[in-house]
């Protein structure tokens, strides 16, 4: 009983009601860890492109991208040409951009460029603008020094390799991410040395999928490959209102090992999420004792087996049919006591209630049937 | 499995040989070239340099002013191709025309130098060697050695690609001159294409190698030599 009747005195406010809308985006041309580490020297050039309203994660915007978007934005933009690494990769350079707005909007833009090239988010419509005033830009691992297959100058070859992604929130609405990486051609060339020089020619295309989280494979005569090198297209993860998608993920695995030597992320980019204040006149009211679970928000990719869509314990929603609230806050949740059911512990807590109180009633009338009073006196 | 140290140590390797990769030029001379210490005031006077003893040599080879550079100052730089080009690694030890056939092998150079640009990772790739020989007569029989070979370079198969290094008219650079068509019988992509340029001047030789997949533009090889043999 007594329990019960704290759990019921103490419905606490959702800190959700910011009065603004709060939006981010990330953009990373290149993101490149060895033995999982990150390159010194390497990962510093490689610094994404940071499009943040809310830069401090304290539900409350930091900048206003309608005045001044650049104050919601960090890191590099331009060209950055990517030295080649252990010899066998080369990445060329690499383009990124990302972008806020204030009415809870994020897009990021990211993926190779040719020499001179670059990748800026479009506004309306949203978008991406990829420039590459000579050449598209490719990367190229040689094989020759990593597969230790005996074919002479074998390199592979891919390009047109772009990520893209959007988010939004509306209020009284559920926010929502999409995103989607691209992989133009896949292509294994060999080659031969003139005068120590070498020219390549194409052998022949890798089938490239689109769908999520597709993997390349090497062909049956070339199949020893696919213990050597991992090549996944359009991998995505997503959480409600969120999504990150990597267009070519390229692992250098480790010879002896699964474990992944060399990892290179391309055109990686991350949207959301983002969040809207709460509805004028409504009431926000949360309680940590009624933790619900709101529906994945509506992506545009399919669905996955390496796809993440968890239900949101950080989301909260309000039991006035007028009121839908959803905000960046963290509600810890106690185990056992939240349930996937609407209001459970409210209502497990209103039951034990009356349950208390039938028993004090039944115990009443069992003494006095009894006549303990009577006896007592 | 591999032991989380091993894999520490393979990562520490690996980062340290990341770090030892030249990010700059990747030009490179190979020897000393006694030739290259004549001033240039008296580079115009044939019997200055000691590599200059052939009568073949023509006069308009050996008044430059630039003879007595050194081949590291001579060789192509990004300088003398059109914007959207980068250095690109040295091309490896290996002289070879095709396999089996390695003119500078036969004729030993006593000083060369190099440099390679490639636009963008996939190419095409420009590499351009240079070659200081004892004398021009040496230098010509670079070129005959070259000429010899490809002939025997007419068709070859590597890794089940037929290609074909043919010649073509000599590019009329320097004194004398030798020039090769590469081609294969891929179709994807439209196979490989590249040009072999030679030129002579005096005691020194000047090579472009052009190539790529694909259509190139085949003139910049001859803009290339061009450049390179006019600092020679």
């Amino acid at each position: 009983m007594a329990v019960a009747l704290v759990l019921l005195a103490v419905p606490t406010a959702a800190s959700a009601d910011s009065g603004a809308f709060t939006a981010q985006a990330t953009g990373r041309g290149a993101r490149i860890t060895l033995a999982g580490n990150p390159i010194p020297g390497i990962d510093d050039l490689t610094a994404p492109r940071i499009a943040d309203t809310d830069a401090n994660g304290d539900g409350t915007p930091d900048c206003v991208a309608a005045t001044d978007a650049d104050q919601c934005v960090s890191g590099p933009q331009n060209t950055i040409n990517i030295p080649i690494l252990l010899d066998v990769l080369s990445i060329g350079a690499v383009s990124q951009d990302a972008a806020v707005d204030d009415a809870g909007s994020s897009q990021a833009c990211s993926g190779l460029v040719g020499p001179g090239g670059v990748i800026t988010v479009d506004a309306t419509p949203q978008g991406c603008t990829i420039a590459n005033p000579r050449n598209p830009g490719g990367i190229v691992l040689d094989l020759t020094g990593v597969s230790q297959i005996p074919l002479g100058l074998i390199r592979l070859r891919i390009d047109g390799v772009n990520g893209q992604c959007t988010a939004t929130a509306a209020q009284g609405g559920t926010p929502t991410a999409s995103g989607e990486g691209s992989v133009a051609h896949a292509v294994i060339d060999t080659g031969v040395k003139v005068l120590g020089v070498p020219i390549y020619t194409p052998l022949f295309n890798l089938p490239i999928s689109s769908a999520p989280n597709s993997q390349i494979l090497f062909p049956p005569a070339l199949s020893a490959l696919n213990n050597v090198v991992s090549l996944v297209v359009n991998e995505q993860t997503s959480t409600p209102g969120a999504i990150d998608v990597t267009a070519l993920h390229l692992q250098l695995l480790h010879p002896v090992s699964d474990e992944g030597l060399l990892d290179v992320k391309i055109g990686n980019v991350s949207c959301g999420a983002n969040t809207a204040p709460a509805a004028e006149g409504t009431t926000t009211t949360t309680s940590s004792s009624t933790t619900s679970t709101t529906a994945a928000p509506t992506t545009t990719t399919t669905a996955a087996p390496t796809t993440t869509t968890t239900a949101a314990p950080t989301t909260t929603t309000t039991a006035a049919p007028t009121t839908t609230t959803t905000a960046k806050v963290t509600t810890t949740t106690v185990a056992g006591l939240v349930n996937t059911g609407s209001n459970s512990l409210t209502e497990t807590a209103i039951a034990l209630g009356f349950m208390g109180l039938g028993m004090v009633a039944l115990g009443r009338a069992m003494v006095l049937e009894s006549g303990w009073f009577r006896r007592r006196r | 499995l591999v032991p989380a140290a091993s894999l520490r140590r393979t990562a520490a390797l690996a980062a340290a040989a990341l770090l030892t990769i030249p990010l700059g030029a990747c030009s490179s001379g190979h020897s000393a070239d006694p030739t290259t210490t004549t001033s240039p005031s008296t580079s115009t006077t044939l019997g200055v340099r000691d590599d200059l003893t052939s009568s073949t040599t023509t006069p308009s080879s050996t008044t430059s002013t630039t003879a007595t550079r050194p081949l590291s100052a001579a060789v192509l730089k990004l300088s003398d191709l059109p914007s959207g080009w980068s250095v690109a690694p040295a091309p490896q030890s290996s002289r070879e025309l095709c396999p089996g056939q390695d003119p500078f092998a036969s004729v030993p150079p006593r000083a060369t130098a190099d440099a390679t640009f490639q636009q963008g990772p996939s190419g095409p790739v420009l590499s351009s060697l240079l070659a200081a020989y004892p004398s021009a007569a040496t230098a010509h029989s670079l070129l005959e050695r070259s000429r010899a070979a490809l002939a025997a370079c007419d068709t070859y198969t590597v890794s089940g690609v037929t290609y074909h290094l043919r010649p073509i008219a000599a590019p009329g650079v320097g004194d004398e001159g030798l020039g090769a068509e590469l081609s294969s019988d891929t179709t994807l992509g439209g196979g490989a294409h590249g040009r072999v340029l030679y030129a002579r001047v005096g005691a020194r030789v000047a090579t472009i190698v052009f190539g790529g997949a694909g259509p190139v533009d085949e003139s910049l090889a001859l803009r290339a030599l061009k450049a390179v043999a006019a600092r020679l």
